[in-house]
């Protein structure tokens, strides 16, 4: 029972991953496009702060179940949740003793370059309207939801230190 | 002595799993890299695509059910609180439809009597199959509708989808359980319609947003709001005549039209399965820059 309980501790980051890339399915089509991206808070903390929970296969995983049900190429989450991953490793000795402030701070910076790296990739197979005030609005919700995402991943953080 | 070398040993041991966590990351990358491109430039991966595909679509039907469910118990009530009104309301559209059920009814022989004369060919009938939606994805970036039917029953790619007389877009994945319908809302769908009054064609396009935009092929041309727009045929992919939906706003040259299907009450559609499409060599999935 104590290993089933560890086990779903261990694995609650790639199931946050899962549910955040497909929850857009949800929101209503008047505010999508506006709608923040729930997929990269989570990548964000637990690949800075532990990235053995979020291994690279999920990543890569996660993100071709994620374009087999919205309908886009396979690989194009993938791509790029691995080189937001892969940024974000090369700093990670920097970040991680940080304060929450400066951790959030270079959250919201490194959101500007992963939706950079999307829109680039997005591009390379479709023609999408760009619109600068969509992308600002759902940038800014996306910064204020880090905390909460922060928080909750930090709570499960902590379980599965107490129980390793 | 002991000491210093365990901790030199357990700092190149740290240096050693550094380094093969990044080659990791990069085979990792380079294989999403492949996938990627693969999907993109590779017929051949479209098989593999459908397995998932064929996976994937029992999670869409799985994650848009609450919405569904919240959509049609909004429905229930809206109905249930409006009975007594949309009774009487029904009741004088019934006289209504009933007299032009008459009067279509002398059209349609009037019709068939004139083409009788002018010995014009006869349209060719449509076979079509009833597919059940199993879900209705609306992303950021696509906006599709998957169905619980697939190569198993006679559907291809790019073929037409309606419901009633409206049209509702285009396969665009097939699997063997299962199929994708590119809405006619989404930025990669392109249709041929004709206006109601002034028979003025066009293109209409999916936007970012719930409207789509018309580009007219004539300068200057014109639309009335509230008229109605219709698929033109032009281009074999769509049937002619199928309402496409109602002019709501025009600003100089952008025409907005809004279109008339309720997404969240879609339950069935009809696929037309024996339509013949004509060749063409733009890839049907996606408006893929460097193909089409």
């Amino acid at each position: 029972m104590k290993s089933l309980t560890t086990f779903l501790f261990m694995a609650q980051p790639s199931i946050y991953l899962l549910i955040s890339s497909i929850i857009c399915l949800l929101i209503p089509n008047s505010i999508l496009h506006i709608s923040p991206d729930f997929s990269f808070p989570f990548i964000f903390f637990w690949t800075i702060f532990k990235p053995e929970l979020l291994p690279l296969s999920i990543l890569l995983v996660v993100g071709i179940v994620s374009d087999s049900i919205q309908g886009l190429p396979l690989g194009f989450h993938s791509v790029l949740f691995l080189c937001s991953s892969m940024i974000l490793l090369s700093q990670r000795s920097f970040l991680y003793h940080q304060s929450f402030p400066l951790v959030w701070a270079v959250f919201g910076l490194s959101l500007i370059f992963y939706k950079i790296l999307e829109q680039l990739i997005l591009r390379s197979f479709m023609e999408f309207p760009f619109s600068l005030s969509n992308l600002t609005l759902s940038m800014l919700f996306t910064v204020s939801l880090y905390p909460l995402c922060a928080k909750l991943s930090y709570l499960n953080l902590k379980k599965v230190i107490n129980l390793s | 002595m002991l000491s210093t070398f365990s901790s030199v040993s357990r700092r190149s041991q740290a240096k050693v799993r550094l380094f093969f966590s990044k080659v990791r990351l990069i085979i990792f990358l380079l294989a999403a890299l492949v996938i990627f491109s693969f999907n993109l430039n590779n017929e051949r991966f479209s098989s593999i695509r459908a397995i998932i595909f064929d996976h994937t679509s029992i999670m869409t039907k799985f994650i848009t059910s609450p919405i569904r469910s919240i959509a049609e118990v909004k429905t229930w009530i809206d109905s249930y609180l409006k009975i007594h009104h949309k009774n009487k309301k029904l009741e004088i559209k019934l006289k209504q439809m009933e007299e032009w059920a008459l009067k279509a009814h002398a059209l349609a022989l009037e019709n068939q009597q004139l083409r009788q004369l002018l010995k014009i060919s006869p349209d060719p009938q449509m076979s079509y199959i009833t597919a059940p939606v199993l879900g209705i994805v609306q992303a950021p970036y696509t906006k599709t509708i998957v169905l619980g039917a697939g190569s198993k029953k006679g559907i291809k790619l790019r073929q037409p989808v309606v419901m009633g007389q409206h049209i509702v877009g285009r396969i665009v994945e097939v699997s063997e359980q299962a199929s994708r319908v590119l809405l006619i809302q989404d930025v990669n769908s392109h249709i041929p319609v004709i206006l109601e009054k002034s028979k003025v064609q066009g293109i209409a396009s999916g936007n970012d947003e719930s409207h789509l935009i018309i580009k007219f092929f004539e300068m200057e041309a014109k639309a009335e709001i509230g008229e109605l727009i219709f698929t033109s045929g032009v281009g074999g992919i769509y049937p002619k005549g199928y309402l496409v939906g109602r002019v709501a706003y025009q600003n100089g040259e952008i025409v907005r039209v809004k279109s008339l299907i309720r997404l969240n009450e879609l339950e069935y559609v009809h696929v037309f399965v024996d339509m013949e499409l004509p060749e063409e060599n733009i890839k049907p999935s996606r408006d893929i820059k460097g193909v089409s």
